[in-house]
């Protein structure tokens, strides 16, 4: 059969595991020293409401899962790039003739689709800066920079419409 | 004036004296008839004139005006969000059929006309209706959406190119009503369907086109018929006439009535053309009774009978509602469909004798059902709490007589498979609590809105477990305590601050006691009543420990945590006590929800919003509720905010959402409970939903239930039904991952036993290293797996 030599294989493994995993050593604890927080001073909190024990977690949270990895992803996927990149198209179409409320409604429609596109913030950001709303602007040129990585393009026309919208 | 006497006595020639009383006489009559014409003139005609000069002058003023000026009050109609259809969107087919069917598609075999689908096992093909959108007018368009499981695997016109998009038009929710609760939707003589003016004219009134507001010869017609059958069986009324007494005139039966709606079909027949009359009375006749509103003009009729617009329905049905003209409630094809049949059957043979259908239309339509809906198309309000935070948000630009009757159309972001998923999930899991439980039936209630992450828009709202139930608003009005639910902000503050506070740092979970007012001391407990020693921030609000982020809220200082609830978007009142720390602070979910909102949007601060843009009846955009943004916390504190509120749903409290959420789904949230769990909340969002949902009773009194144990189970469920993206947790500028040990808060190395990658402000990540025991079983594991996946 061809799963034998695999089944083999996995048995030689186990076994190698359970070996190893019974030589080693117990956790012993830690060895530096421990940081603590300080206790809280004891201030004087004339409007204290009356002390009620608080509840914490559910009943059973004893049962504790392992530590589960959680790691930052290297690059997040474009959602619907497609339909995103259409929309984006008929925003900059309605901007470059002064529609900007066209735009701005394109814009969002996009974001709808996926809120982390920076261009999404790019074009209402320039939206707003047309329409003499800078304070706007600004706040969309920074939410387009938290959603851009460093060096892209649109990270470069956000950081001059940043530039722009500067108080 | 006095007459000249003859002198008594006096004699005369015969023939004089008769020819001059012949003369007297004649000139006695004539002067008597000059009396009596002059006395009737001056004390009958000419007021009689008067009057009838200053009535006509009057009704010529109300007809003039109220035909020249807004016709009708009409009131606001409230639409959903757009459907946007794009491959790769999370939907399956049967929640697309849901949506046409909710906005009046017919089913086919082969879609001819806007408002039509056929649906297959895998796909949809459908013809959409145009309609004007925000962003520009959008014509009708042929498409075909194909399916692969849940999602959309592609989509494409007409002749199978690929689109990049389709637009479902938004489904009416709701309306504003005036006090005299009339519905209409206006529709213009270009805009009928085929046979509508004819058919009504061919029933009501043949000679609409000769006569000048009444007809003499239908008068004489109906009064033949009425005497030969002894009663009144025909009337005589012209579509002016009756457009006049629905118009300006009450329903009372009396002459003066009748004399004036006469006068007034004249007048209003000299003053405007035939089609403007017409146009009227197909917006005015009352064609039917939804509770307390009354369905007036054939517009509204369509939607409330079919549930089509007016436009795309068959000559059977334009024949039925022609039908009801003349009896609304006689013939209402919901109750009397055998009645209602016979008349459109009648109304039917009338176009065919007219010549208006030819006999083999006339056989077909008159051999279809009345394809009447089920349910009425215009349910009044069936998600009235949604409703109530539209009217609120609304109130701030227009007053409640503009709402009321400006005919206003909003545009929202409602999105009713949200709002189904809230419903059914709370309904479900309050049941199923109170008989795990053994508690009365109803006797909790619950309260939730889900909003889109980034944008701020609210897509759905429950403020209580009964549906369409417009009673107490819980999601907007019941304030209660939010215990747990506001540790975030505490660790928040504290992680703003990398040089004292990294997620790795220790923080005592022991007893901890400070003096409250009146000498009392405060001493804030574990829900396990178990002190866990020293452990990370992390795993303090993971596990939901109130010993140690009291402490370390004491540390941050209330104050400081109190400026982060406010940052974070609360506006309401805070008393900066130590009890603040654990939730001692009572809230809305509303304003929960705008809270973590700012959470779930990585630091950037939005106010919710339930309103996209109010046009007028015109279809003029008058105000548009734009997308607004502040950045109030850096990404860098954010993100490791976020890797907590992740621990929370992996380790912690909130870790049994993932017993009915896929394993691969990045959430964050946080359980909430207040003192003797009279309060069960569970705040969570995944990359595109946040959900907030609260459990509890109405009389505040205590509960079996925490925030894990009720409110997570119901929120699982809801956040189960909605399309989630993963959080995308990707790391910002200023942020370093670094290996920890979480036992002494010290650096580690990936191969040590119990490290853990840990992300720190850069800068703040540890110097000191703990003793590593290294981790030869996990070493193997991973060599192991490399080699089984390589092989």
């Amino acid at each position: 059969m061809r799963t034998t030599p695999f089944s083999l294989r996995n048995v030689a493994l186990l076994a190698l595991l359970l070996i190893l995993s019974a030589c080693t050593p117990i956790y012993q604890g830690p060895s530096a020293p421990v940081i603590l927080m300080p206790s809280p001073p004891a201030t004087d909190p004339n409007t204290y409401p009356s002390p009620q024990p608080q509840p914490g977690p559910y009943p059973g949270a004893e049962d504790k899962p392992a530590p589960t990895v959680i790691e930052p992803i290297a690059s997040r996927p474009q959602v619907a790039p497609s339909a995103v990149d259409s929309l984006l198209d008929s925003a900059w179409n309605a901007y470059r003739e002064t529609r900007y409320d066209n735009a701005v409604a394109f814009a969002e429609r996009a974001q709808r689709i996926d809120s982390r596109r920076p261009e999404v913030y790019l074009i209402l950001g320039n939206c707003y800066l047309a329409k003499e709303q800078p304070t706007q602007a600004r706040q969309m040129a920074l939410k387009g920079i938290a959603f851009s990585s460093s060096g892209s393009a649109t990270r470069h026309k956000l950081d001059s419409l940043l530039a722009k919208t500067n108080p | 004036m006095a007459q000249k006497k003859a002198p008594k006595g006096r004699k005369t020639p015969a023939k004089k004296r008769s020819t001059g009383k012949r003369s007297r006489n004649k000139t006695q009559h004539r002067s008597w008839l000059r009396r009596a014409f002059r006395f009737s003139f001056r004390y009958l005609l000419l007021p009689i004139l008067i009057v009838t000069a200053i009535t006509l002058f009057i009704l010529d003023g109300v007809v003039r005006a109220k035909f020249s000026g807004t016709k009708w009050t009409l009131p606001t109609h409230v639409y959903s969000r757009t459907l946007d259809i794009y491959a790769g969107l999370e939907i399956n087919r049967e929640n697309i059929i849901w949506e046409l069917e909710q906005l009046g598609y017919r089913r086919v075999s082969t879609p001819s006309r806007p408002g039509q689908y056929a649906a297959s096992s895998r796909s949809i093909e459908l013809h959409t209706r145009p309609f004007v959108f925000l962003d520009g007018d959008k014509s009708s368009q042929r498409a075909r959406i194909n399916f692969s499981g849940d999602e959309i695997s592609a989509l494409s016109d007409a002749r199978g190119k690929a689109l990049p998009l389709l637009r479902l038009e938004p489904i009416k929710i709701g309306g504003i009503y005036p006090e005299r609760a009339e519905d209409r939707i206006l529709v213009r003589l270009e805009d009928l369907p085929p046979y509508l003016a004819d058919a009504i004219v061919a029933v009501e009134d043949r000679n609409f086109y000769q006569h000048h507001g009444i007809s003499l010869k239908a008068i004489s017609r109906a009064m033949w018929v009425n005497l030969r059958k002894g009663g009144f069986a025909q009337g005589g009324s012209t579509i002016t006439q009756q457009l006049v007494k629905n118009f300006y005139l009450t329903q009372e039966r009396t002459l003066i009535r009748k004399a004036r709606e006469a006068v007034m079909a004249i007048l209003l027949e000299l003053h405007y053309s035939k089609a403007e009359i017409l146009e009227a009375y197909i917006n005015e006749i009352y064609l039917g009774q939804s509770g307390k509103r009354s369905i007036n003009g054939f517009g509204i009729a369509s939607e409330y009978y079919f549930r089509q617009p007016l436009n795309e329905l068959d000559v059977h049905q334009v024949s039925l509602l022609v039908a009801l003209a003349k009896g609304a409630s006689y013939y209402n094809p919901r109750k009397n469909p055998k009645r209602a049949t016979a008349r459109r059957n009648v109304v039917l043979k009338l176009l065919n004798d007219q010549d208006i259908i030819d006999e083999v239309a006339t056989k077909q339509a008159a051999a279809k059902g009345l394809d009447v809906t089920e349910t009425p198309g215009l349910t009044t309000n069936k998600y009235p709490d949604y409703l109530d935070l539209v009217k609120r948000q609304l109130r701030e630009d227009y007053d409640d007589d503009d709402l009321a009757q400006e005919g206003l159309r909003i545009f929202t972001y409602f999105d009713p498979q949200a709002q189904r998923e809230v419903e059914s999930s709370l309904s479900n899991r309050l049941a199923r609590i109170e008989t795990q439980r053994t508690l009365e039936k109803n006797t909790l209630e619950a309260a939730s809105l889900v909003v889109r992450v980034g944008s701020g828009e609210v897509l759905a709202l429950a403020g209580g477990r009964e549906r369409r139930f417009a009673g107490f608003n819980r999601a907007l009005d019941a304030r209660r305590m939010i215990g747990s639910t506001i540790k975030p902000a505490v660790y928040l503050a504290a992680l703003e601050h990398p040089e004292q506070f990294t997620l790795g740092s220790l923080i005592e979970d022991g007893p901890i006691s400070v003096t409250a007012r009146k000498d009392e001391l405060w001493t804030p407990r574990n829900f396990d009543r178990t002190s866990h020693g020293p452990v990370t921030l992390y795993t303090a609000l993971g596990n939901s420990y109130n010993q140690a982020t009291a402490r370390l809220g004491l540390e941050v200082g209330v104050p400081e945590v109190a400026d982060v609830v406010r940052r974070l978007g609360y506006e309401g009142y805070m008393a900066e006590v130590p009890a603040l720390l654990l939730g001692g602070i009572a809230m809305t979910p509303y304003e929960v929800a705008g809270i973590y909102h700012t959470i779930a949007a990585e630091g950037f601060y939005t106010p919710l919003r339930a309103i996209n843009a109010v046009y007028s009846a015109d279809n003029e955009p008058l105000t548009r509720y734009p997308f607004k943004v502040e950045q109030r916390f850096s990404p860098t504190s954010m993100h490791l905010l976020h890797y907590a509120l992740q621990v929370v749903m992996r380790e912690g409290t909130g870790r049994s959402a993932y017993a009915q959420l896929p394993d691969s789904l990045v959430l964050g949230g946080k359980t909430g409970t207040s003192n003797d769990q009279r309060d069960s909340w569970f705040s969570g969002f995944s990359g595109n939903y946040l959900t907030v949902v609260w459990m509890g009773r109405d009389d505040n009194g205590p509960t079996p239930i925490t925030g894990g144990s009720g409110a997570l189970q119901a929120w699982s469920e809801i956040m189960s039904g909605l399309d989630n993206q993963s959080i995308p947790f990707a790391r910002p500028e200023g942020v370093t991952y670094a290996w920890h040990d979480p036992a002494t808060g010290l650096g580690s190395e990936k191969h040590c036993n119990g490290s853990r990658y840990v992300p720190f402000a850069t800068g703040s990540e540890p110097v000191e290293y703990a003793s590593c025991q290294r981790n030869f079983e996990s070493d193997v594991v991973d060599w192991v797996r490399r080699w089984l996946k390589l092989n």
